[in-house]
């Protein structure tokens, strides 16, 4: 009581103002959150910054593993350079590669013209190639700009640039995570809370409800709504929510149940508080412990429950991609191509980790017990 | 010799805020056959003394110095070697009868277990034992009891089952932690009676672990008083109750609430009457088939007038917390209540919040009555929220900083959350959220029961100020007379969900005119007496 003359002006401090004091002290937990924020940032604003789509196809890039150094790496122009004259009718001498270009010599019977730099101007990785064609017509020296693409993360079995795609999937991910997060904690603590709260009659139908849908095979539901209204990310959302508060809800109920003997309740009803207001200030906020917990194991509980879909053909569509559609495509080439599984577990991982610090750091902000 | 020699102990926990000592240099004999009280307030450290010693320290507690157990040093002695001790030479009685024993097995296994274990009885002769010990801690019809389950025994057997198995292997010694705090006066008076008896005949040394000074002078040949982890005084129990040495001592002797409440003057207006309150409660599942009612409270009249204080006196079950919460009607109940003239008997709960601001209740329990989850300021003002919903933050913190000056804490104690207080401190904060709203009545349900006698005391000081400065009426409930006695112009009696006794509070106490009430004025007041009388009044039976 000594160091408190200061505060004593100050307004009075709610369970979640004292939370987020608590959390900045939290050295994990806040690094969890920086990581998260950081992701989401990436997510949302990091594709159209990126040289490439994350749908554009480089044909010539098919599998290539990731680099820090520009592709076509040396080695490859040559060859690359050969084949692009392949069907042209001449016969390549020499192709010299200076640098980021290359000057092919070519010879042949007939004369030659000098709309033979299309030929090299078709590949991706060549541009602005120009023709020099010698006096007597039969020989020519074509010089062309070698094009420089980045591919830190490598490509897919398609050539497409992974880092673009690991993006757009983290984006696609961490929406369905949240947003089904949230629709199923929404429903659930609401639901949960009531039952319990209520008692009685209402709370044994309620309950008896819920074990009713439990029975439903939960995939097969999600099928089923994804049929009747065809293919949507919104409506995906909902839908794994919808299925997903069931757990919540029995959780929440429990522990309403017994908050609901507890003397403080009491102590509320006869200050003349009414329902919703005990549930509201009293219930819920003595829930939330494990309400988070549970919602930190949610979470990459629905990631996966979209990939899932998605690999039935029922979630998210081509060109669009999730990390466990990122992930079951690198499991397939994990062989020939063993980045293609890490990056994007590697982004699952971080993720997840980021998720269950904060979720152990939300947990003990919000109890005022813990120091 | 001595059979328990505690020297020098010191107990620390290891805590996220640091090092905490609980016990800082203790030192204590027990001589064969003698009975030895530890007595202090919570968090003295005197149960963790006993706990060090028998190495149950939780996980982070560390003990050092020395305790010898006849020839033996028993203090961090290996697990091994302290379980061939503890519950064959020395025995534990815990406080919670509730919960000492296991839910699930009959008392015949849970008391044979250690026969067979610490014995090595067969199964038929711990059988026999356990009968006669059974027979010895007069538990009647020992055979059946035997068979049962510790839910279908009531607080007294259970306490007396444990008794039985501490006694199972004949100790040398039985560390008793507030064995009857959980229990009614007159179970009170009767398991010490037993205890008491049994050590006369067994030998066995007792040390007794108690808050209660009562019991301390009825019971004990020697006492240890202890404060924040250090013995302040010690000595033979005639001498330091007549003659304490410690400060410390001669205010816990003096804590016993005293004063006593004048009746307010005849033409006091009526505010809230009960004629004929019935609850009654279903019990059993009534699946096609007509619940039977268990009725708590049975027609019980009640007229509170304004600065009156109604003390309710009974024992556990006796449907005295039951019966304050009908006359708030948050227990529905048959029979008529009226406030200030208003029929409460058939308003709806909706109509019912209205009235709410000025009927108010506090809670027995502290720690359970305040929200884990809000802090102090907006328990305090939750009844502002719902009764004056036009009323700004601002003006929230002032009325919250307004109430907890007007019962003794500091406004700026309001960010913090209810953990951080104590237990007396809570009491105050839970009064605070009664008063915020200016009340004309309140029901407080044993608000000083949790709390240790010199909180008490200051507690009920509170109470008492708030009532002549409010000019508030009280519905006090309490099993303790000593408190009822002190605050109470009017008192009932209640037993099993009747009025056995009522009138003014001088007429109960000085002439009791039931039996049931007699009873508990000896069990509360002259322990020692009914100790004494119970010795040679029931003769041990020879099992």
């Amino acid at each position: 009581m000594t160091d408190t003359v200061v505060a004593g002006t100050a307004d009075g401090r709610s369970l979640w103002a004292t939370a987020i004091l608590r959390l900045r002290r939290n050295r994990a937990a806040v690094a969890s959150l920086v990581v998260i924020v950081v992701l989401a940032l990436a997510a949302m604003a990091g594709p159209p910054l990126l040289p490439h789509g994350y749908s554009d196809v480089y044909r010539e890039f098919v599998r290539v593993s990731p680099s820090l150094r520009p592709y076509p790496m040396a080695d490859q122009i040559e060859p690359a350079a050969a084949a692009t004259l392949r069907r042209a009718h001449v016969e390549v001498t020499d192709i010299v590669v200076s640098g980021r270009e290359v000057s092919i010599k070519v010879n042949s019977d007939r004369e030659i013209d000098p709309r033979l730099a299309r030929y090299v101007d078709r590949s991706d990785i060549f541009s602005g190639a120009r023709v020099e064609v010698s006096d007597d017509g039969r020989s020519a020296v074509i010089t062309a700009d070698v094009v420089s693409l980045y591919f830190v993360m490598g490509t897919d079995a398609n050539g497409r640039d992974l880092l673009a795609r690991i993006l757009v999937s983290l984006r696609i991910s961490m929406l369905i995570g949240v947003l089904a997060t949230v629709v199923a904690l929404t429903i659930g603590v609401i639901y949960g809370a009531t039952a319990g709260f209520i008692g009685g009659r209402l709370d044994a139908v309620m309950m008896r409800f819920v074990d009713v849908l439990y029975a439903l095979p939960y995939i097969f539901f999600v099928i089923l709504l994804v049929v009747f209204f065809g293919q949507n990310l919104v409506l995906m959302f909902l839908a794994v929510g919808a299925v997903e508060w069931l757990d919540m809800a029995r959780i929440v109920r429990g522990q309403t149940l017994s908050l609901r003997r507890r003397e403080f309740v009491q102590a509320a009803e006869a200050l003349g508080a009414s329902s919703l207001a005990l549930i509201r200030r009293h219930i819920i906020p003595n829930t939330l412990g494990t309400v988070v917990i549970y919602m930190t194991l949610l979470v990459p509980k629905v990631i996966l429950l979209e990939s899932f879909l998605s690999f039935l053909g029922l979630g998210v569509q081509e060109p669009l991609s999730s990390l466990g559609v990122l992930i079951a495509d690198g499991a397939n080439n994990m062989r020939s191509a063993g980045y293609m599984l890490f990056w994007p577990a590697a982004a699952m991982v971080v993720l997840l980790f980021a998720l269950n610090f904060l979720g152990d750091g939300l947990r003990d902000a919000l109890d005022p017990k813990d120091r | 010799m001595a059979v328990l020699k505690v020297e020098n102990v010191t107990v620390t926990f290891d805590t996220p805020d640091g090092v905490i000592d609980a016990v800082s240099g203790v030192s204590m004999t027990v001589e064969r056959g003698e009975t030895v009280a530890i007595v202090g307030e919570s968090g003295s450290g005197k149960s963790q003394v006993m706990m060090a010693a028998m190495g149950l320290l939780a996980i982070n507690g560390r003990a050092e110095g020395s305790v010898r157990f006849g020839e033996d040093e028993i203090l961090n002695a290996p697990a091994r070697r302290m379980n061939l001790i503890r519950g064959s030479r020395i025995a534990m009685i815990f406080q919670e009868p509730m919960t000492s024993l296991d839910p699930l097995y009959t008392i015949e296994s849970q008391l044979t277990a250690p026969l067979r274990a610490h014995a090595g009885l067969s199964r038929a002769k711990a059988r026999a034992r356990a009968l006669e010990l059974l027979d010895l801690v007069r538990i009647p019809e020992p055979a059946r009891r035997l068979k049962a389950y510790p839910h279908e025994l009531s607080g007294g057997q259970r306490q007396r089952v444990m008794i039985a198995m501490a006694l199972s292997n004949s100790p040398d010694l039985i560390i008793a932690d507030e064995p009857t705090t959980a229990l009614d006066v007159t179970i009170q008076a009767e398991i010490l009676a037993l205890l008491a008896e049994l050590q006369a005949r067994l030998e066995t040394a007792i040390l007794f672990i108690t808050h209660d000074l009562g019991l301390v002078k009825a019971f004990a040949d020697r006492v240890y008083v202890m404060r924040a982890g250090r013995v302040v005084e010690e000595g033979p129990t005639t001498r330091v109750f007549e003659a304490p040495r410690s400060e410390y001592t001669r205010m816990l002797l003096d804590a016993e609430p005293d004063g006593a409440k004048h009746p307010p003057s005849d033409d006091a207006p009526l505010l809230l009457e009960a004629k004929g309150v019935r609850v009654t409660f279903p019990v059993g599942d009534g699946f096609l088939r007509r619940p039977r009612r268990f009725t708590a409270v049975d027609g019980v009249d009640v007229a509170l007038r304004r600065g009156q204080t109604i003390g309710v006196v009974g024992e556990s079950g006796s449907g005295k917390s039951t019966l304050g919460r009908a006359l708030l009607r948050l227990q529905p109940s048959e029979g008529r209540i009226t406030y200030a003239g208003r029929d409460l008997s058939d308003r709806t709960p909706a109509e019912m919040t209205q009235l709410r601001r000025e009927l108010q209740l506090v809670f027995q329990d502290p720690y359970g009555s305040l929200s884990p989850r809000m802090t102090v300021g907006e328990i305090v003002t939750e009844g502002l929220l719902i009764h004056e919903p036009q009323t700004g933050r601002r003006a929230r913190a002032v009325r919250a900083a307004e109430a907890l000056e007007a019962v003794g804490l500091s406004a700026v104690m309001r960010n913090r959350f209810p953990h951080e207080f104590s237990g007396g401190q809570r009491q105050r904060i839970a009064i605070a959220r009664a008063m915020v709203l200016s009340p004309s009545v309140v029901v407080l349900d044993e608000p000083t029961s949790a709390l240790d006698r010199s909180v008490q005391k200051q507690v009920i000081r509170l109470l008492r100020d708030l009532q002549t400065r409010l000019a508030l009426s009280y519905v006090f409930i309490s099993h303790d007379l000593a408190v009822i006695r002190a605050v109470a112009d009017h008192v009932l009696v209640m037993k099993d969900g009747r009025v056995v006794e009522e009138g003014a509070t001088s007429a109960v106490f000085n002439a009791p005119q039931t039996a049931y009430t007699r009873d508990l004025m000896r069990a509360a007041f002259d322990l020692s007496s009914l100790l004494k009388s119970d010795e040679t009044a029931a003769p041990v039976r020879e099992a």
